[in-house]
């Protein structure tokens, strides 16, 4: 009998947990457990990253156990969209990226765009306005009102822009 | 429209040359979050501040850069440009405290930053709870030496600066103990109030207010507390002064203008001298009091002295 | 009846604080506006103005988050009605009622009363937070690690085992989210752990980047996917409005349910975990069985609208009594609102209601604990008056306006904010890296029943778990017996084992029953 859709994605959960506590618990095996008292600080993350790892086996032997157990239909990523989950946070990635490289302004603008297509604008007159504005607006509140650290781009300095919305 | 541009550009470069320092606002980097303590007195230094003399009336706006319990803002801040628009203000128990606990950060703030005053100071006390017998600390070490008995005692953190004034003091007069550190001065005093422990060594200023549960028994400076008189510095009682206060400084990276540091410099004295600023520090539990940048550096370098072996002390104990 | 002299000082206080009255009065709307935002909650409005409350004194941050916490909820009512969108789970159940009577002509009608109900749900948990906390208060002040341990223990225990639909994924969500609240620099020695050699990572996780992964970004996620199948918003109100009104003799036939349903929702709201999700719920069904109209809910009564809207606001203040007198956060607000007191350098836990506690703000104002408490209570009282007018008169207006933005712009600028605002909260610039990775972690566990809620709170616990177990030990003389010989501790240590066992034999009765039928 080939498993129901909801015990093949419950074995998935379960070798994610596992794997996940193996590299949390191998982690905490290196800490250095010296210490006043008998429990030092290596006792309760590998107390827990054991939980895990056992927590998830058992998982996977419920799922074993009852292959056939059907799911709700919001379980599951059946009717999921990951092309769209990666886009939304390759978005987030080339922002923080571009905050490393160019610093905030540069980076707000590039995400902004990037988003606003992920999210199916296409009109140009859009896509190049509202990123513009959108820096503007988010480099005079943050950096210039809230006076948050505005670090310089690690290849490119914009900072001479970003002084003409936020003097020093 | 080129001639305006470039007569703009004249104006500029003449009043850079001429300018007096500071022209701008001026960056006070606190290397915890906003809220905190040391960001509470750095504001409140920092409104203070423009209204000195040789300020200019420019202000020094605050920015947050937490890290390594202020470390790295301090590496920031020492790699800034010596223009005097970047200072970095922080306790010198806990930068000494930190630097030293964080080898793997190669960081040495004697050479690394240059001392530009201080405002005001951070002190330790040994604190129990008030209904102990012992009136004095010199008592209550013989009392507990006496009982044979453990001192379990509370403080702030594994190797902070009244962690380490509490092992010295233990240590040196020979005291049987215990550490349990906390998370921060609060929760360091909430267990003495509910009486988890014997002894906590906290700051002055977490006594405030709790009059009833808690006495303070001693300070281990050279002199009495302007902010809490009463209390007896440990050198009077008899027993080893140990010479240790943090006083909160403003620091600047090397290589600085003459004119940034006589600048700097005579605002943090005419602010320590502000009835105002000692006033807001009264309210928690604290006082101004000046040292110059000759003071703080050399009581940096002492600090760094009396806290390394400790440090190593710490770290052998836990074995 | 001291408290009453105390919120009388509480409302000077309020009242003598233009900042704090203006951020309560803000706080009202934006919660509003938060909640009638298809998909986004109240926890992701906290998440992304947490840093900006860093720069507040301590009672406007305090009083900003609190009342968004609850008009939040109260705005979620407003999506549920107008737009269907099951997105906040603490209006799914007014959703049932709700949207039928909006469908066909009278959503004014279904709208005021959700405010209503909310109002006076809201007001019932208040008075009840207001006198119980300060009550229990007294009992708890001479609590020590040992004592802690046993409540965090039971808390764990009892938030993993309620929260979701299987125990097992509580406790795994639970234990997630104290392994990562473990990462960084271990507070009694000063040893690095779990940063995998990174000194980026030694000052430990922080918690804004994380709540809005989990609550922000993983919910973007979630609008694309959905804008993508072109399922956006589900208006579909008829034209014509046919007796859309809410009458004063209707209010007060109400009035005897929705003092059941608040009293219902506060004692929900008491245990740590239970949240107005349940709450809602639990009204709803409650209520449904014991109305003569029964049949009828579900097709667009006024019954099936107020009984979960007062249960699920009457949640906000009870689930504060946890915080306010163990330090143990009951709902995801709360346990963000942990941070907001520590930012301030206040202890939470009994002291806080100490009145020699003093607070001192970088303006010079200071003031004790148990005043700047008695002030934020009394913004409650005021955000939910606020709130109520705000949704009373304006509700309509806000639901329509919302529903004309178009969403392929709003959520681009919702995502700007929450990395900006991840950015903020310690000028890192890794801290965006990880909100995002939350956020991934977020969608995946939301897609296979893990629980969000569970995860943050054990987030927020974890590190006072582990050190007041410690430093319990290093108390003792006679190593771990020490949690059995105080009475207190094992006490809360018996109720934590009891409450796995009932839930467990619970869920294998319940699937017993499934497998029989």
């Amino acid at each position: 009998m080939t498993p129901s859709y909801r015990a093949r994605i419950d074995l998935g959960v379960a070798a994610t947990v596992i794997a996940v506590g193996a590299v949390l618990l191998w982690e905490a095996w290196r800490i250095d457990p010296r210490s006043y008292g008998t429990v030092g600080p290596r006792f309760v993350p590998v107390f827990l990253s054991s939980a895990m790892i056992v927590l998830g086996a058992a998982i996977g032997a419920g799922a074993l156990m009852r292959p056939s157990l059907p799911a709700d239909p919001d379980y599951g990523f059946g009717d999921g969209d990951l092309g769209r989950v990666a886009a939304v946070i390759a978005a987030g990635a080339v922002f923080t990226l571009a905050f490393w490289a160019v610093g905030f302004m540069g980076a707000a603008a590039t995400g902004m765009l990037l988003t606003m297509w992920v999210f199916g604008v296409r009109s140009p007159a859009a896509l190049i306005a509202v990123p513009l504005v959108a820096a503007i607006v988010y480099q005079f509140t943050f950096m210039g009102m809230m006076g948050l650290l505005d670090p310089r781009g690690a290849l490119l300095d914009l900072r001479p822009l970003s002084r003409l919305v936020t003097p020093d | 429209m080129r001639t305006l541009l470039l007569s703009g550009a004249a104006i500029l470069t003449a009043t850079a040359a001429f300018a007096d320092y500071p022209e701008r606002p001026i960056r006070l980097v606190v290397g915890f979050s906003a809220g905190g303590g040391t960001d509470t007195s750095a504001r409140s230094f920092g409104s203070f501040a423009s209204e000195a003399s040789s300020m200019n009336g420019m202000p020094m706006v605050i920015v947050n850069q937490p890290g390594g319990s202020g470390l790295q803002a301090a590496q920031a801040v020492a790699e800034a440009d010596a223009d005097g628009y970047t200072l970095y203000i922080i306790n010198n128990g806990t930068l000494a405290a930190t630097s030293l606990d964080t080898p793997e950060a190669e960081f040495d703030p004697r050479e690394a930053l240059v001392n530009l005053g201080c405002v005001s100071q951070l002190v330790t006390s040994l604190q129990v709870p008030v209904d102990h017998p012992a009136t004095t600390a010199a008592e209550w070490v013989d009392m507990v030496k006496e009982s044979g008995e453990t001192v379990r005692w509370s403080t702030s953190g594994a190797a902070t600066m009244h962690a380490i004034v509490g092992h010295l003091f233990l240590n040196t007069n020979g005291i049987d103990h215990q550490v349990v550190p906390f998370r921060g001065g609060g929760e360091t005093r909430n267990a003495l109030v509910a009486g988890d422990v014997d002894a906590s060594f906290n700051g002055t200023q977490q006594a405030a207010g709790f009059e009833e549960d808690i006495k303070m028994l001693g300070i281990p400076a050279s002199e009495r507390d302007p902010a809490n008189p009463d209390v007896p510095t440990f050198g009077e009682q008899g027993l080893d002064a140990l010479g240790v206060t943090g006083p909160m400084c403003v620091y600047g990276p090397p290589g600085l203008p003459e004119e940034v540091v006589t600048d700097v410099s005579a605002a943090v004295e005419e602010v320590a001298g502000m009835e105002a600023f000692d006033r807001f520090l009264g309210r928690a539990g604290m006082g101004a009091l000046y040292l110059d940048g000759a003071g703080g550096g050399e009581n940096l370098a002492r600090l760094y002295d009396t806290f390394g072996p400790v440090v190593q002390g710490i770290k052998d104990a836990q074995d | 009846m001291e408290a009453i002299g105390d919120l009388i000082g509480g409302f000077g206080m309020l009242f003598g604080d233009p900042e704090a009255l203006f951020f309560t009065i803000l706080a009202a709307f934006v919660g509003i506006v938060f909640g009638a935002l298809p998909g986004l909650t109240a926890s992701a409005a906290i998440a992304m103005l947490l840093p900006l409350s860093f720069y507040l004194g301590p009672l406007p941050a305090l009083a900003f988050l609190y009342v968004i916490g609850k008009s939040g909820r109260y705005g979620g009512s407003i999506a549920a009605i107008l737009f269907n969108t099951p997105g906040t789970a603490a209006s799914a159940a007014t959703m049932l009622d709700g949207h039928p009577m909006a469908k066909r002509g009278q959503p004014n009608r279904a709208l005021r009363t959700a405010t209503v109900a909310s109002v006076f749900g809201d007001y019932v948990g208040e008075v009840i937070l207001i006198f119980g906390a300060v009550w229990i208060a007294q009992y708890t002040r001479t609590f020590g690690p040992t004592e802690y341990f046993a409540i965090y223990a039971m808390a764990f225990v009892v938030i993993g085992s309620v929260v979701g639909k299987s125990v097992l994924r509580g406790i795994l969500s639970v234990v997630f989210g104290a392994l990562v609240a473990l990462i960084g620099t271990d507070i009694i020695t000063n040893t690095p752990r779990l940063t995998f050699g990174a000194p980026e990572l030694r000052d430990g996780m922080s918690l804004v980047p994380l709540l809005i992964g989990v609550f922000v970004i993983s919910e973007i996620v979630v609008q694309a996917e959905r804008m993508a199948k072109g399922e956006l918003v589900d208006a579909g109100l008829a034209d014509t409005h046919r007796d859309d009104r809410l009458t004063f003799a209707e209010v007060r036939r109400l009035v005897p349910l929705m003092a059941r349903s608040s009293l219902m929702g506060s004692f929900i709201g008491m245990m740590p975990g239970l949240g107005s999700s349940v709450a809602c719920f639990v009204a709803y069904g409650e209520e449904k069985r014991r109305a003569p109209n029964g049949a009828e809910w579900g097709t667009g009564t006024i019954e099936g609208i107020a009984a979960p809207e007062s249960a699920n606001n009457a949640v906000s203040g009870p689930s504060m009594i946890p915080l306010l007198t163990l330090g143990v956060p009951g709902s995801t607000v709360a346990a963000v609102l942990i941070g907001v007191f520590l930012i301030h350098g206040i202890q939470i836990g009994p002291l806080l209601f100490s009145d020699t506690n003093m607070i001192i703000t970088d303006t010079g104002d200071f003031f004790s604990s148990r005043e700047l408490i008695f002030a934020l209570f009394a913004a409650g009282l005021v955000g939910i008056a606020a709130y109520g007018a705000m949704g009373f008169w304006g509700g309509p207006l806000i639901g329509k306006t919302i529903a004309r933005v178009p969403p392929r712009f709003l959520y681009p600028f919702i995502f700007l904010t929450a990395v900006t605002a991840s950015y903020s909260a310690r000028a890192q610039i890794m801290d965006v890296g990880i909100a995002l990775l939350f956020g991934v972690i977020g969608y995946a566990m939301r897609r296979t029943d893990f629980s969000a809620a569970a995860f943050v709170i054990a987030f927020v616990l974890a590190g006072r778990m582990e050190e007041s177990f410690r430093q319990a030990l290093l108390l003792s003389d006679d190593g771990a017996l020490i949690f059995l010989r105080e009475p207190v501790a094992g006490g809360f240590l018996v109720v934590a084992v009891l409450v796995v066992a009932v839930r467990l034999i619970g869920q294998r009765r319940q699937a017993r029953r499934v497998a029989a039928s």
